[in-house]
């Protein structure tokens, strides 16, 4: 089911994000002046602005799309999505936002090298960051396919290929100075271009009496998930969206620990609110168009929604507002995802000059965007919660051991990461391989978390027990990352180690 | 790899003049000294003489942190308790009214943690700062 021709009004609206996409850029890249400006945006980004600027990159496709559709056909593993997504930032607060940014780093795996005194160890990082990222930008860009075919009426391959463009060049050229500003402005350009259809969607159901505006064809009966699933599902988002590496790198833009913490107190409350709108629509969706959900297209939802219910004349132009709004999400996503990559492809592959970021940054780009060309579009949600799996079976055991218990070692870390990345990336491939099979091995392939984050954590225990190493600096290092702020003194770890 | 700026060291203010182009500096690797090396330097010293003291603040936070933790999980747990036991909602008003409900208790839950976290972090740190100073006197 789509709007019955192309909404041509999507064009110019699409259009307008970009533009104001790229002219963010260029004010980031007219303000970019040092090394520290370009990583971490000089660490003087207040908390407000940051916390904008994670929400702008956090509520991706799968917030912007998948949440509704979600909510229409499957019923509460919506609920437990957005519970997960913005509880996770509770658990970034509890255990990992201060002291990760008291680290002073540029990028996740200087952390773990620091940590760890260990390149076995940054590099095992570098791969698992590299891994998420690349696994997370993938759905984006089907996303903007997805936005490309059901609104444009155009080919699949349009929306990627415009997004990756409109990404690569911001990125490459203003690094994070352009992210963050290109960020902040798409969280409110998110919200409005969700918020103001609904106010239509509302008000015209209002004036009908609240009646159905089709004749329905009943998807299957709302359900409920099995605990293991649902608590396995919760895990992997809480500890996941705790550890996610793009969300890491921006807290490095803070000032010092306690404006990461307020900045985490801030992305709770933006993300939680926001995530009132698509649950909205997943409501009323499946109320009103339930063919929508019916014929398999629930992904669709947010954009035909309002040309199905608002209708002539404004129904056209709120799909082009959901359509530009979407194609912010995937922009802002995508930017925060490729600066992330970049930094650590240009440090630990290339170098850390300036132009070997650049290229990084485009390569992570067209990688991403090859990758989206040639697989197929998945259901949005089914890919990006296998992602968070990953996210928590890896780095968060690393990240939280690492801060807090003084004796995890080096090659404890690497134990831990190596065996959560198999066990995660098994368990998706044989997801998909046996196409989502049911009963208790399809709940532990497409929901491993609760059995994997367990098991990394004891792997890394056991192997810091059985090999210890010298706790001296590993010591003092938490010290320092856990001191407030007032007695922090010119602790600074610079962009590479020489090898 | 030169720069029309100097670096600031990576933490100065960048020059408002946006009317011209610069070149973003470059990382020099011959100039960049060993990780290790620099954070050992950094963590001698001075900040050797409190070191219980920063272990009674680490302890006390991973309390604060493990109790949030563990409000949160109880939360959580009656939240999955409350959705799963009961029959699933015949209407989609239905489930609006029942998950949402779930939904704005679970926010309030999560939101009310966080700041409670952090206000408490953030006395903890002073109480910390206090004690520091009277002992150093």
């Amino acid at each position: 089911m789509t709007p019955d021709s192309p909404v041509m009004a999507a064009v110019p609206a699409i259009a307008a994000v970009v533009a104001l996409t790229l002219i963010a850029g260029i004010r980031g890249l007219r303000i970019a002046r040092s090394t520290s400006d370009f990583f971490v945006a000089s660490r003087a980004v207040r908390p407000w602005w940051n916390a904008a600027a994670i929400g702008g990159e956090y509520l991706a496709a799968a917030s912007f799309l998948g949440v509704a559709g979600l909510f229409a056909a499957r019923g509460d593993q919506a609920l437990w999505l957005v519970i997960g997504y913005t509880g996770g930032f509770v658990v970034l607060l509890l255990f990992i936002a201060a002291p990760f940014r008291r680290s002073n780093g540029y990028t996740v795996s200087d952390f773990a090298q620091v940590r760890f005194d260990s390149m076995a160890a940054r590099r095992a990082v570098s791969v698992v960051v590299v891994v998420i990222c690349g696994a997370y930008i993938v759905p984006q860009l089907h996303g903007a396919g997805l936005v490309a075919t059901t609104v444009l009426g155009a080919p699949r391959w349009v929306g990627p290929v415009l997004v990756a463009t409109v990404v690569g060049l911001t990125m490459a050229s203003g690094g994070m100075r352009s992210a963050t500003i290109v960020q902040g402005v798409q969280y409110l350009i998110k919200v409005a271009c969700l918020l103001v259809p609904l106010a239509f969607i509302v008000g015209t159901l209002a004036a009908r009496g609240f009646t159905s505006v089709r004749i329905p064809t009943l998807p299957a009966a709302l359900g409920a998930g099995s605990p293991y699933g649902t608590i396995s599902l919760l895990i992997s988002l809480l500890l996941g969206a705790a550890a996610f590496p793009h969300v890491l790198l921006r807290l490095y833009t803070s000032p010092d620990g306690r404006s990461a913490q307020r900045t985490v107190v801030i992305v709770a409350a933006l993300v939680g609110t926001f995530y009132a709108i698509p649950l909205a629509y997943g409501v009323i969706g499946r109320w009103a168009v339930p063919q929508v959900v019916a014929d398999n297209r629930a992904d669709s939802l947010v954009l035909v929604l309002p040309y199905f219910i608002v209708g002539e004349p404004f129904g056209e132009m709120l799909v082009a507002m959901v359509a530009a709004g979407a194609f912010g999400a995937f922009i802002a996503t995508s930017s925060g995802l490729v600066i992330t990559m970049a930094g650590v492809v240009s440090q630990d592959l290339f170098g850390s000059d300036v132009k070997r970021f650049r290229l990084s940054a485009l390569l992570a780009t067209g990688l991403a965007l090859v990758l989206a060309l040639v697989t197929d579009s998945r259901s949005i949600i089914d890919t990006v919660g296998h992602v968070f799996a990953f996210s928590a079976s890896t780095l968060f055991p690393v990240l939280v051991l690492g801060i807090w218990w003084r004796r995890a070692t080096a090659l404890a870390a690497v134990s831990g990461i190596t065996v959560g990345a198999i066990l995660v990336v098994g368990a998706a491939v044989a997801y998909y391989v046996l196409e989502r099979p049911v009963g208790v091995v399809g709940e532990l392939l497409a929901h491993p978390a609760a059995v994997t984050v367990p098991l990394v954590f004891t792997v890394v225990v056991v192997a810091s027990r059985l090999r210890p190493a010298d706790i001296q600096a590993a010591e003092q290092f938490i010290h320092q990352i856990h001191r407030p702020d007032e007695v922090e003194t010119n602790f600074a770890v610079p962009v590479r180690t020489r090898r | 790899m030169s720069d029309l700026d100097r670096d600031h060291d990576g933490h100065g203010q960048p020059r408002r003049d946006a009317t011209r182009r610069v070149r973003v500096t470059a990382p020099d690797h011959a100039a960049v000294p060993d990780l290790g090396t620099l954070i050992r330097a950094a963590l001698s010293g001075e900040r050797r003489d409190s070191d219980e003291h920063i272990r009674r603040l680490i302890r006390s936070r991973l309390r604060l942190a493990l109790s949030c933790a563990a409000t949160l999980a109880a939360v959580l747990v009656l939240a999955v308790f409350t959705v799963l036991a009961t029959a699933p909602p015949r209407s989609a008003p239905d489930a609006l009214l029942r998950w949402g409900a779930v939904w704005a208790a679970v926010l309030l839950a999560v939101l009310g943690i966080a700041a409670w976290f952090q206000a408490r972090s953030s006395r903890m740190e002073k109480t910390w700062q206090e004690d520091r100073t009277a002992g150093q006197r």
